[in-house]
């Protein structure tokens, strides 16, 4: 090797040790780094959860005074849907809804107001949740998360080619469903459940692979399936969904106090928990008149019929409660006692 | 012993395209003709396709399939070409290896959650875990690869170049 090859490589050497070493000398006066929190969501950017969430994330950062940050990743661009809900349990990010939609499996047991007709309507849902909040605390914990707040999507209905007034309409038809307590209600409905992912709803009706999808009414503008669907048949098949603003615990622990209190009060000043359940109905509300300006016909089957469609539901829920031992036994029963039953 | 697993894995991965089809095929006709959707065929298909895809790696890698840029590497001198290759294969592995220890993770905190598919609540980890397992036939396919073209590198002048791949088919 040359003198001038030795040279050049040790200062080589001596740039790549300089700017290695860079980030750590910190200039007089810079401030430290903010604490960011990763906060993964599956609502599209202009949906209300979003909205709520880049309101409370602005709060932090302004009672914190820059010091810690909550970046919300919308339209599941973090982690796919499935994937939020072990994400944050093991830390991987630090806060995330925990979408009653997407219980198939971990923390199961805290879903029992999200069973095929538990509840009737937002109002119900919100009390009946309001009621269990010390038993969902307690499940979540036991999974190493803290309960933030609880809020709602909107009620459940069907999107369809034909009304479905009556139980009967349900027989024989191929309807959408997006995971087992809705393929099982359907089934036990008398219709014939076809798994499609949400995104596929559109082309799925367009192309009349379904009879019907079941989703909720305010995704009829955004997702367009008023251009693929005449009816919308009103059986709130959920009162709504539930979801629960979840932070990991070791996330939270490792805050400093002060931090801690800036993102407690900024829940607070935001009034986030009450503001998503205000948002869900305002948003059924404005979806329920603007789908006849759509184009589309509501149906509203009688009570009666969806009480009949209630009891056949019925069977899913042994099947749920198979599936989450004792405590779903004692979330069954909250929930149960909650709502008057 | 590589070659013989590697082509196993290729083959089944050949017939786990048969019989996606054929899950698909038999859904579309039930659906179409007899309304009666196969609520099963959508997620063992999502589980195919995983397998079709990572058990068909190795042998693709063998018999030279993978996409590969040699804009470059094929106007540099031959010897220079040798050991540019060795270093790819390294950094290969490297990635691999990563990928393999993030990917395993994942499929055993699956296991451990015990974690199961939205509709037929299939256990999710046997799907989660075929993604290390071909990504580690491949893996141990480019080690042998790398031992092998360090050896043509490090070989008689006349004789260094980029090792062929195993399996290429004239």
């Amino acid at each position: 090797m040359t003198r001038w090859t030795w040279i050049t490589t040790a200062l080589a050497a001596l740039a790549l040790a300089a700017g290695g070493a860079a980030p750590l000398i910190l200039p007089v006066g810079a401030q430290p780094k903010p604490v960011v929190w990763n906060l993964p969501h599956v609502a599209a950017p202009t949906y209300y959860h979003t909205l709520n969430l880049n309101a409370l994330a602005a709060k932090l950062k302004e009672k914190s005074q820059g010091r810690m940050e909550i970046r919300v990743h919308p339209a599941s661009s973090l982690y796919p849907s499935h994937e939020i809900i072990p994400a944050v349990i093991e830390g991987r990010v630090e806060i995330a809804p925990v979408v009653s939609g997407y219980l198939t499996d971990v923390l199961l047991e805290i879903g029992p107001l999200d069973l095929p007709f538990m509840t009737s309507n937002l109002e119900e849902h919100r009390k009946a949740a309001a009621e269990l909040r010390p038993f969902f605390t307690e499940m979540l914990a036991k999974k190493g998360l803290r309960l933030m707040a609880i809020e709602a999507w909107p009620s459940q209905h069907v999107f369809a080619h034909a009304p479905m007034r009556t139980l009967a309409d349900w027989k024989g038809k191929k309807i959408r469903v997006y995971g087992a307590d809705s393929a099982n209600s359907a089934r036990f409905l008398g219709a014939a459940p076809v798994n499609i992912a949400f995104g596929e709803v559109y082309s799925a009706l367009e192309k009349k692979v379904v009879d019907g999808a079941i989703t909720s009414a305010t995704n009829a503008e955004p997702m367009k399936f008023f251009e693929v669907a005449k009816f919308i048949n009103y059986w709130y098949l959920a009162g709504a969904g539930s979801e629960w603003l979840v932070v990991n615990q070791k996330a939270w622990d490792a805050l400093p106090k002060d931090l801690q209190q800036a993102v407690s009060d900024s829940f607070k000043e935001t009034r986030y928990e009450d503001k998503e359940w205000e948002d869900a109905k305002a948003w059924e509300e404005k979806a329920r008149k603007r789908l006849p300006e759509l184009g589309m016909t509501i149906v509203d089957p009688a009570r009666e019929e969806i009480e009949k469609a209630r009891k056949l539901a019925r069977a899913g829920w042994d099947i749920w409660l198979s599936r989450t031992g004792a405590d779903g036994k004692r979330g069954f029963e909250l929930a149960l006692k909650a709502l008057g039953r | 012993m590589i070659g013989w697993t590697s082509k196993a894995a290729g083959l089944l991965a050949g017939l786990g395209v048969l019989a996606m089809a054929g899950l698909i095929t038999f859904d579309v006709l039930m659906r179409y003709f007899l309304d009666r959707p196969q609520l099963f065929v959508d997620e063992l298909a999502s589980f195919l396709q995983v397998f079709v895809v990572f058990a068909g790696l190795a042998y693709t890698f063998r018999a030279g399939g993978h996409v590969r840029v040699d804009l470059v590497t094929s106007s540099l001198p031959r010897p220079v070409r040798a050991r540019l290759r060795a270093v790819t294969l390294a950094l290969g592995l490297a990635f691999l290896a990563a990928v393999i220890w993030v990917t395993a993770q994942s499929g055993l905190s699956a296991y451990g959650y015990g974690r199961v598919s939205a509709v037929m609540l299939y256990p999710l980890w046997i799907p989660m875990l075929l993604i290390p397992a071909g990504l580690l036939l491949m893996g141990v396919s480019m080690l042998a690869a790398f031992v092998r073209q360090v050896r043509m590198s490090l070989g008689p002048l006349e004789g260094r170049d980029e090792a062929p791949p195993p399996d290429r088919r004239a």
